[in-house]
């Protein structure tokens, strides 16, 4: 069962001769609790999709379906409450708001939906997420991998339809790549939630079920690793 | 707490420094709406105060009633209280030479005293029909006649019940008397100086069995404009408290709430404008900051409304702290004021008012204020975060993810030469870029700067404006004290005592009229007076008043001989020549031939230098007052005259052809009459004539048919013309607008008017006068007193326009510095490429100088047409010549100059903290 269908995306930066096709044409579908890596070289276009995908950046044309209904067919407000439910973020950098502490930044997307927080899932998370003991740190008193742990904490919190991760482990050294992508791919397993991670590092590509592969806004190659 | 308000109020939390700017800024501006607002509030308490004490509480009375027609009125449904005050008659005590006095007989109700402006100096008030409460006046009275008048006896009353006054009401009743005793329970006082009112009165208490000619009913209704609708269904005998009721803004004219509320809403504006900016400043600064954090949010599923309201909540939680604090500082600081200068302040209200007070002024805490300051402040600070809160809920997720600060050039940057950024080397080429890429995220600097300048000029203006007009009212004389009517024994002791240590004796001659032939006048002079017949002659132009001011000669001499000048022809007594003061003429607003409005004003006695000779003064003698009561040694004179069987009494100068006003004195069974002014022309055979018109004081209206006319002559004399003074002789006052002084010594004249004086010893040596007996002017009291205004006016003007410009200055050195912090990250990625700090400060420096040359290029040119505009306002009161405020235009510049570089210096600071090559790696947002 597809979660995930895009038609024909199309993204244009500029105007005139100064018009930069970030995206060409892409189409895919992406079935629920699939692993996707999106791999492709800088300027590619892939961070562009990733971000569409997460209805954070609208196309100029073309459909993104979540669960069979249009999402940029929705005005801003809604697709804001579809971001806080259906989409988990992880960034590179990942942007974790520096005044709250591990806790309050991953439950952010459940306190600011108004809903109660799952004591039971936070907790499960953070043991998960081999957070103990950090619960009270603010990011500033975390290690690089410890941030992008919680970055993904926050991600998972709200249980959302899909995860999609933009290079999660490029500010990283390798033993915490490894261990970040450890953790996306037991997060992927044990909460059966659909994974779409950009990658440079083919090692992370081929843990993953599927890879696309972009290259100047068009897709180069999509081949599944396993099923 | 919501997680957006948790995130909000830890943001603030953290950018402590932006948050206390914040507060600060919205305390100041909720202190000053307090402290104008109590201002306006009290001054309007002390105002209804005031007149109550001087004319009582009431709206509306109604005099000459009868016992149907008072209910009639007491039981109207806008009635709120109402107190009665019937006649019984007339007592008339009489000494054992005839002179006597009058005094109504009358009964009050217990509503009386607390209505109308009486005070118990002695006793209690009457409680029954045999008791009565005499007036203060009365007791000295009733003790020359021989009756009794103290606290505890019993007096015998007679008293009449006609009274030729009356006579259009009580009709053609009987003259009737009646006799009855009385017990004196106590003596009052009042401080009522309108003639109508009905006290200084005999009062008793009322008693439905005492015969009562007519009743005179005072009320107060349930609003106060009620009073007028009351007052036209009994039009013949009603009239309002026309002042009280325009303190409460219940009049249609005059209407004194409404100007003070004006003036206190127009000083409000003044300063929301600048508070507006302040706060829009701080808030748009912790915005930008918040940039990142918004798009994050966004990002991460925060809602536009959800972004707006978080802004609105960081105003929220500042206004909820800072306008309590606000009101708090503002009404101490009109506590403090109060207490150290009521006495001043009052006497300045009263005398813009033109009424005395026996009454303080105190700062009144008002719920309208509250509420008011509220609003204001609430008002201003919605205002200040309204943009920075939309331009918040417009973030973009994507510049959040980007992590990247991108300029999106504007489109006039295109055609941009570059070759002027060239010559200030790669640092003023990277100034130039920043500057041209992207104005509108310097737009905030440039504004805070302009608005920086264009307030300062116009702050400083405004408060020079006050001053200048307030002070041109302030006479500041040169001597101590001056003494009138003193004997010479008085003189002698006052000598001997060693206290004074310079006197003169000084005479002033007024009200002459003057003129002079048109030669002696410069061309533009007689150019503009050509065509206004009421100064100009084909012989000669007029000047209207003028003044001799005699100087006792000692003092003249040395005077002259301190300013270089020959004693010898000024102190001639039989001819000697006139020193010419320096006295601004005022010339206001003539119509010409064409109906047009021209005004004319000169500062100086524009005389021409080398035909200047002589002035001719003018004044006019009746005859009739002249033969029977003139004697020239005496300065003032009461002149009697007799017509149609009526006694005419005036006061006049024995020199002078103006009266300011001439009484119909009346009798015990006469009606009084006020006339007014006299007006001097020619008879048909071309003598001088002096007419006396009667004033309508209620309308003011002079009247056209004259009710005396004096027949007179007209004395001219001949002044010659010496040197210009601007400086007074010792014991002669400052000038008087649209007057020419002339100076003569004190042998010419044949009397003096006072003895100026200064003293070594204030205190004692005015305590030393008062033992003596002596009538003196206490000028160095008056002198305390301009003093005081001038403080108060320097406090008031330049202190509230100073916190206005720190307010608005310390919102560009927050915006400077803030918007130079957020660029962190380029800074550390040009020292990543080897820029050494240095070039880093010339970038800012060269930057920041290009945001100081636009805000004065776009300041100045507005301040000053402002400052022109005040200029223009000011002249309306007070003459004078515009001047470019060039001290205004250095300090504004200097301002601006040191305020950036504090902004640079701040922001400099800020980043020495912070590894800017570490800011680069920028492992998280801030």
């Amino acid at each position: 069962m597809d979660i995930l269908r895009i038609e024909d995306l199309r993204k244009t930066y500029g105007e005139g001769e100064n018009a930069v096709h970030a995206l060409d044409g892409v189409s895919f579908s992406v079935k629920k609790g699939e692993f996707v890596a999106i791999i492709g070289p800088s300027g590619s276009g892939k961070s562009t999709l990733l971000h569409i995908l997460g209805g954070v950046d609208r196309p100029t044309s073309g459909k993104v379906y979540m669960d069979g209904q249009d999402i940029y067919k929705q005005n801003d407000d809604q697709l804001a409450i579809f971001r806080r439910r259906q989409v988990g973020l992880i960034y590179q950098f990942y942007n974790l708001i520096p005044v709250l502490n591990v806790v309050e930044n991953m439950t952010l997307p459940v306190l600011m939906d108004g809903r109660k927080v799952n004591e039971a899932r936070l907790r499960e998370l953070i043991q998960t997420l081999g957070l103990q003991g950090r619960e009270h740190h603010l990011p500033s008193q975390l290690s690089g991998g410890q941030q992008q742990r919680v970055s993904i904490g926050r991600a998972l919190m709200n249980a959302p339809a899909i995860v999609l991760a933009d290079e999660p482990t490029g500010n990283l050294d390798s033993k915490n790549s490894h261990e970040i992508v450890e953790l996306l791919k037991l997060s992927h397993e044990k909460y059966h939630q659909t994974l779409i991670i950009i990658t440079h590092d083919e090692n992370i590509a081929l843990r993953a079920d599927r890879i696309i592969a972009i290259e100047d806004g068009k897709i180069a190659r999509d081949e599944v690793i396993r099923t | 707490m919501s997680i957006m308000n948790t995130i909000t109020w830890k943001s603030m939390r953290k950018n402590k420094n932006r948050t206390l700017v914040t507060l600060i800024a919205i305390i100041l501006a909720a202190a000053v709406f307090t402290s104008i607002l109590t201002m306006a509030v009290s001054a309007l308490d002390f105002l209804i105060r005031s007149e109550k004490n001087r004319a009582g509480g009431y709206y509306a009375r109604f005099s000459y009633l009868d016992d149907k027609t008072a209910m009639t009125i007491t039981q109207n449904e806008t009635v709120k209280n109402a107190s009665s005050f019937d006649v019984l008659g007339f007592v008339k005590m009489e000494d054992e030479e005839s002179n006597w006095s009058s005094f109504l007989l009358a009964s009050i109700d217990d509503a009386f005293s607390s209505m109308m402006p009486l005070s118990l100096v002695e006793g209690r008030m009457p409680q029954n029909a045999n008791e009565i409460l005499l007036p203060k006046q009365a007791v000295d009275v009733f003790s020359y006649c021989g009756s009794p008048c103290a606290v505890g006896e019993t007096v015998k009353l007679d008293a009449v019940t006609h009274y030729a006054e009356l006579a259009p009401i009580l009709g053609d009743a009987e003259k009737a008397s009646f006799s009855k005793s009385y017990t004196i329970v106590g003596i009052y006082e009042d401080y009522a100086y309108d003639e109508a009112l009905v006290l200084q009165s005999i009062l008793t208490y009322t008693d439905e069995a005492d015969d009562v000619l007519y009743q005179n009913v005072f009320v107060t209704t349930k609003h106060p404009s009620d009073a007028y609708a009351l007052l036209k269904t009994y039009p013949e005998t009603a009239r309002v408290h026309t002042r009280l009721l325009s303190y409460y803004g219940a009049t249609e004219y005059a209407n004194y709430n409404l100007v003070i509320w004006l003036i206190a809403f127009a000083l409000i504006f003044v300063v929301m404008i600048a508070a507006v900016s302040v706060i829009y400043h701080a808030f748009s600064v912790s915005v930008s900051e918040r940039t990142k954090d918004f798009g994050l949010l966004c990002s991460i599923g925060a809602t536009k409304k959800q972004i707006r309201r978080s802004v609105i909540f960081e105003a929220g939680i500042l206004s909820c702290l800072g306008i309590p604090i606000g009101f708090l500082i503002g009404f101490a600081m009109d506590v403090l004021l109060f207490s150290a200068l009521g006495k001043r302040i009052a006497n300045l209200i009263v005398s813009a008012i033109g009424e005395e007070s026996a009454v303080q002024i105190h700062a009144v805490l008002s719920p309208l204020v509250i509420l008011f300051v509220l609003l204001v402040t609430g008002m201003t600070v919605l205002l200040s975060v309204w943009i920075p809160a939309m331009r918040a809920s417009r973030a973009v997720p994507m510049d959040a993810i980007r992590q990247i600060l991108l300029y999106k050039p504007d489109k006039k940057t295109k055609k941009r030469p570059k070759k002027a950024s060239l010559r200030f080397g790669v640092a003023g080429m990277m100034a130039k870029k920043y500057h041209d890429v992207s104005r509108k995220k310097f737009r905030p600097i440039v504004m805070a700067l302009t608005l920086s300048i264009i307030l300062l000029i116009t702050a400083t203006s405004l408060g020079g404006m006050i001053e200048t007009v307030t002070m041109a009212s302030i006479r500041v004389e040169n001597h101590d004290f001056r003494l009138y009517q003193v004997s010479d024994e008085q003189i002698q002791a006052i000598k001997d005592s060693g206290l004074i240590t310079r006197s003169a004796w000084i005479h002033e001659d007024e009200n002459y009229y003057a003129y002079a032939p048109n030669e002696a006048f410069s061309k533009e002079y007689r150019d503009a007076f050509e065509n206004i017949q009421a100064y100009y002659t084909d012989r000669a132009l007029n000047i209207q008043h003028a003044e001799i001011i005699y100087v006792e000669d000692a003092v003249l001499e040395s005077y002259l001989i301190e300013h270089g000048i020959d004693p010898k022809p000024y102190l001639t007594s039989d001819d000697p020549i006139a020193l010419v003061c320096d006295s601004r003429l005022l010339t206001p607003h003539f119509q010409d031939e064409n109906g047009e409005w021209v005004h004319y004003s000169y500062q100086l006695m524009p005389f021409d230098e080398n035909t200047k000779s002589v002035l001719f003064l003018t004044y006019f003698v009746p005859e009739e007052i002249q033969s029977q009561y003139m004697k020239s040694d005496e300065s003032w004179m009461w002149g009697y005259v007799s017509e149609n069987d009526k006694i005419l009494a005036q006061m006049i100068p024995n020199t002078t052809t103006v009266v300011d006003g001439i009484v119909h004195m009346g009798g015990f069974d006469e009606s009084r009459a006020i006339y007014f002014e006299v007006v001097v022309d020619e008879n048909t055979n071309g003598a001088p004539r002096a007419s006396y018109y009667e004033y309508d004081k209620e309308n003011d209206i002079r009247h056209n048919t004259p009710v005396c006319v004096l027949e007179g002559k007209d004395v001219v004399r001949e002044y010659p013309l010496g040197e210009y003074i601007s400086e007074r002789p010792f014991g002669v006052s400052e000038p008087v607008s649209g007057k020419i002084e002339l100076i003569l010594p004190l042998s010419a004249s044949k009397s003096a008017t006072y003895w100026a004086v200064n003293t070594n010893q204030y205190l004692m040596f005015k305590s030393f006068l008062d033992e003596l007996g002596v009538r003196y002017t206490d000028n160095c009291e008056e002198e305390e007193n301009a003093r005081t205004v001038r403080m108060l006016l320097d406090v008031v003007s330049y202190g509230f326009s100073g916190l206005i410009c720190v307010l608005s200055l310390a919102g560009a050195l927050n915006t400077i510095s803030a918007s130079i912090v957020m660029r962190r990250r380029d800074f550390g990625m040009l020292r990543s490429l080897g820029f050494e700090k240095r070039k880093i400060y010339h970038i800012l420096i060269l930057e920041n100088l290009f945001h100081g040359l636009k805000a004065i290029l776009i300041g100045v040119p507005i301040g000053l047409l402002i400052h022109f505009g005040i200029y223009l306002i000011q002249k309306e009161a007070v003459i004078t010549s515009f001047t470019l405020p060039w001290n205004m235009l250095l300090l504004s510049v200097g301002s601006i100059i040191v305020i950036t570089a504090a902004g640079i210096f701040c922001a400099l600071g800020n980043l020495k903290k912070v590894n800017l090559i570490d800011s680069l790696k920028n492992d998280n947002i801030t």
